[in-house]
């Protein structure tokens, strides 16, 4: 992956918490992140009270995070970040098949996921891809966000979340297996830019989740829907 | 009697106050009965009745004291406009021969000089002349005698009357014209509704121009639809009675009566004779048949089944037969009645309001038959539903189970055969100690490769085999990591695929990844081409290298699975390996299913069973066992 100095820079001192409950994968990652010169370990726990009292100590700039968690699910903790406002990335660790609960913690604001057998290479390529403000992509979640997102909603929000053509047509060449320097390739983009791209389609199922859920919400009457007080 | 009742209907519907001037003090009534009842019932006392003219003498007296006025008036009602009047002898009005199209009996007033009239009965004899068969014998229905200002008013009035209530026949008889339609649509066929309708039409034709100034037809014309209407209606009548008797009809010998009955009836008008008697006896003759036979069959059916309108048939024909031989004994000269000949003029009213009763009793029924039929279908048709809803649910659920029990199955038995097996193997040779770390890292990352197309498959986003071979790609894109081998794709002009089962998916994988690893791992190849299409329903996966070649079905495990993958799944699979490199083709039928959208359910919803199962053909060129796996 090519690098200017000035990235090199910016993701220099990067401090990386690991929440992972699985000890043989949390020392791997661990260790894939102590030996990057640019990354700092910040912790590696296996708990979300433990995730909870290192987040309490200081903010680590990116959390690699197990969903699956003996004291409950790591979306909480995603809900946690969201609602502090911390700028904190997070990249969900998933394992293969589990798209359903990657696409739920996106939607909860996760900057995308990271398979958990890996290599250490593609830890770190995913780890670096989110930190220069892009998100990791597999061709079956871009089908799945297509699904979400081109689907006409009830939702009053379905206009703003809606995709454009733009990036209906990158996640379509991300369906089909390309690569993001393939599909730079295709689109006449910037590498870069592809990876930006899929930060905000995430972005939109994070909104588009919110609107739909307010919507339902609604609905059922548990908020008011008159006025911008509501 | 009906046309009685009909009248102060009209009246009613006109909101005409009722005449009554018998009991008015002035203008004095010229005569009255005893009873009080209107003049219109008074007998002439003398009657002369023949084909030409028809002559009355009435004998009355005066009811009151004569009305002190300067100038008297007569008003005369029913009596034809062109009569002359005769009073003592001395005639106050010449009989004018009448404007062909006024109305008959439109009231007269005649001016009468004081000195006339002096007490005790007075003689009036009217005289007109017959102008045919449609105009009934006049007399008087009302005569009044008094100041002109007040007769003239009620002259008016008369007028009104008369005009307003043949509007309101019209209205009526329309009325029944409308009414025909739903009958006419709802209940079951009858043949005699058309009759009815015919009926009515001519009815409200004749009525038009009976009781209107309405004379758009020279009388000839007038005169046939009267019959006609007369004769329709009464075959009508007699058809109807044949349908509800049960027997069959009997139209043609009627209607050929009716025609005979028009003839006969015209054919001394034209000879220019006058047309009173002749009309008169063969329309009576022909009714008093028609009512014979229908008392006859009505009687001899008696017995058969139950009719619900007999009643009003039975009423209508004794009706009927009243007055026909009232009406034949007075043409005789021996009637004891009033001249009802005038009255029978509404004979084809009554036949007319007889069918409207009848048929309302008819609608009546057929709603009441039609609301208890739809209330006992909807009873029957819920009781279905609920039972096919329930049936279809059992089914449902029987057919999710039985699909995700073999689902399961197959999972199973992959992760057996697959997955499970390798890892037996490698912990064989683990204890066996017989396998290096290296080797042991390969069959791993391998088994581990299998699972991943396991899972791939599993995925509903997967069902479209254009995002399953893009996962593919992903994948042997990371495996192939820093090796100088190319691998060209040609997959992504695909558009979205029509899903198929997973097991159909993980079995495409496989024998994709199976292609890509030959050539990875035997042919020595520096290009690897995977191009796809889809059209004319076959979905086309080429894996082409550039190795050596030399690959051969039944030369090695590898090509023999996947042989049998494809005839699994329906697809052929066709090799070719020279020395320009190996070439492995697979076809699959693959059609969009109509009425689907395209997104896949997380079990493919085709069932392998449904696809026409292809022939699988293999070609090898040159077959070189030992160089394939």
């Amino acid at each position: 992956m090519a690098q200017g100095d000035s990235r090199v820079e910016r993701l220099a001192g990067t401090r990386v918490l690991v929440v992972e409950d699985e000890a043989r994968t949390r020392r791997r990652l661990a260790a894939v992140i102590d030996r990057d010169r640019q990354l700092t370990l910040a912790d590696a726990v296996g708990t979300l009270g433990e995730a909870d009292a290192a987040l309490d100590r200081s903010l680590p700039d990116l959390v690699l995070l197990d969903l699956g968690l003996p004291d409950g699910n790591g979306v909480r903790l995603i809900h946690r970040l969201q609602r502090e406002g911390a700028p904190t990335e997070v990249l969900v660790i998933s394992v293969m098949g589990d798209e359903a609960s990657v696409l739920a913690a996106i939607e909860a604001g996760a900057a995308g996921y990271l398979l958990k057998d890996s290599t250490d290479a593609e830890v770190l390529a995913a780890i670096r891809q989110v930190l220069e403000g892009g998100a990791p992509l597999s061709p079956s979640i871009a089908v799945h966000l297509m699904r979400r997102l081109k689907r006409p909603s009830h939702a009053p929000a379905a206009c703003e979340t809606a995709l454009t053509p733009r990036e209906t047509e990158l996640l379509r060449l991300i369906a089909k297996g390309l690569s993001y320097e393939e599909v730079a390739e295709v689109m006449g983009l910037r590498h870069s830019t592809v990876a930006t791209y899929a930060k905000i389609v995430y972005r939109k199922l994070q909104v588009h989740g919110r609107a739909e859920a307010a919507f339902e919400a609604m609905q059922l009457g548990l908020v008011g829907g008159r006025g911008p007080g509501g | 009697m009906l046309p009685l009742a009909l009248s102060l209907l009209l009246a009613a519907l006109q909101r005409v106050p009722p005449i009554e001037p018998w009991r008015l003090a002035s203008p004095e009534l010229l005569a009255c009965s005893d009873d009080g009842r209107p003049p219109v019932r008074w007998p002439p006392t003398r009657l002369d009745y023949d084909v030409q003219c028809v002559v009355l003498e009435y004998r009355v007296e005066l009811a009151g004291t004569l009305p002190d006025a300067d100038e008297l008036v007569l008003l005369l009602v029913g009596v034809h406009q062109d009569a002359s009047v005769d009073l003592d002898g001395i005639r106050i009005r010449d009989g004018v021969p009448r404007e062909r199209r006024t109305l008959a009996f439109t009231p007269v007033l005649i001016p009468i000089a004081s000195g006339l009239i002096g007490p005790g009965p007075i003689r009036l004899r009217i005289e007109a002349r017959v102008r045919g068969a449609a105009e009934a014998p006049a007399r008087i229905r009302a005569a009044y005698l008094g100041p002109s200002d007040a007769l003239s008013t009620w002259h008016l009035r008369y007028l009104m009357l008369q005009e307003g209530g043949a509007r309101a026949a019209v209205l009526l008889m329309a009325a029944m014209l409308l009414f025909l339609v739903p009958i006419a649509a709802l209940g079951p066929p009858n043949p005699s509704l058309r009759w009815y309708a015919i009926t009515i039409v001519l009815a409200v034709l004749y009525l038009l121009m009976f009781a209107t100034t309405w004379r758009p037809l020279p009388a000839g014309i007038w005169l046939i639809a009267m019959m006609a209407s007369q004769c329709f209606a009464l075959a009508a009548f007699a058809r109807m009675s044949d349908h509800e008797l049960g027997v069959p009809p009997r139209a043609s010998p009627l209607i050929l009566a009716g025609v005979a009955a028009v003839l006969l009836s015209i054919a001394p008008m034209w000879a220019g004779l006058g047309t009173r008697i002749g009309l008169d006896v063969a329309g009576r003759l022909l009714l008093l048949l028609i009512l014979v036979d229908l008392v006859v069959r009505w009687w001899g059916s008696r017995h058969r089944a139950a009719i619900p309108d007999a009643r009003w048939f039975v009423g209508g024909i004794a009706l009927l037969l009243v007055l026909a031989v009232s009406d034949s004994l007075h043409l005789l000269g021996r009637g004891r009645w009033p001249a009802i000949a005038y009255l029978l003029h509404f004979g084809i009213l009554y036949l007319v309001a007889l069918m409207f009763v009848a048929l309302i009793v008819r609608l009546l029924a057929a709603l009441r038959d039609s609301a208890r039929s739809r209330q006992t279908l909807a009873l029957a048709l819920a009781e279905r539903t609920r039972e096919l809803t329930a049936e279809f649910a059992l089914r449902r659920e029987a057919e999710a189970a039985r699909m995700l029990a073999e689902e399961r199955q197959r999972i199973l038995r992959d992760m057996h055969d697959g997955v499970g097996g390798q890892l037996v193997a490698l912990v064989n040779q683990i204890e066996e100690g017989s396998v290096s770390r290296d080797e042991l890292a390969v069959e791993m990352r391998r088994t581990l490769e299998d699972l991943r197309l396991m899972v791939d498959s599993l995925d509903p986003a997967c069902a479209d085999l254009s995002v399953a071979l893009g996962m593919l790609r992903r994948r042997v894109a990371s495996t192939l990591g820093g090796s100088n081998i190319t691998v060209r794709w040609a997959t992504s002009h695909l558009p979205d695929l029509p899903p198929v089962p997973p097991a159909t998916v993980l079995h495409v994988l496989r024998i994709a990844q199976e292609a890509i690893a030959n050539a990875l791992r035997h042919a020595d190849a520096r290009t690897i081409g995977i191009d796809a299409d889809w059209a004319d329903g076959v979905f086309a996966l080429r894996i082409a290298d550039d190795g050596r070649g030399g690959a051969a079905i039944g030369a090695g495990r590898g090509l023999v699975h996947m042989l049998e993958r494809a005839q699994t799944i329906g697809a052929t699979l066709a090799l070719e390996s020279d020395s320009s490199g190996t070439r492995v083709s697979l076809q699959l039928p693959l059609r969009a299913e109509p009425g689907r959208d395209g997104a896949p359910e997380p079990f493919g919803a085709a069932p392998q069973d449904d696809r026409p199962v292809a022939r699988s053909r293999t070609r090898s060129n040159r077959s070189d066992p030992g160089r394939n796996e």
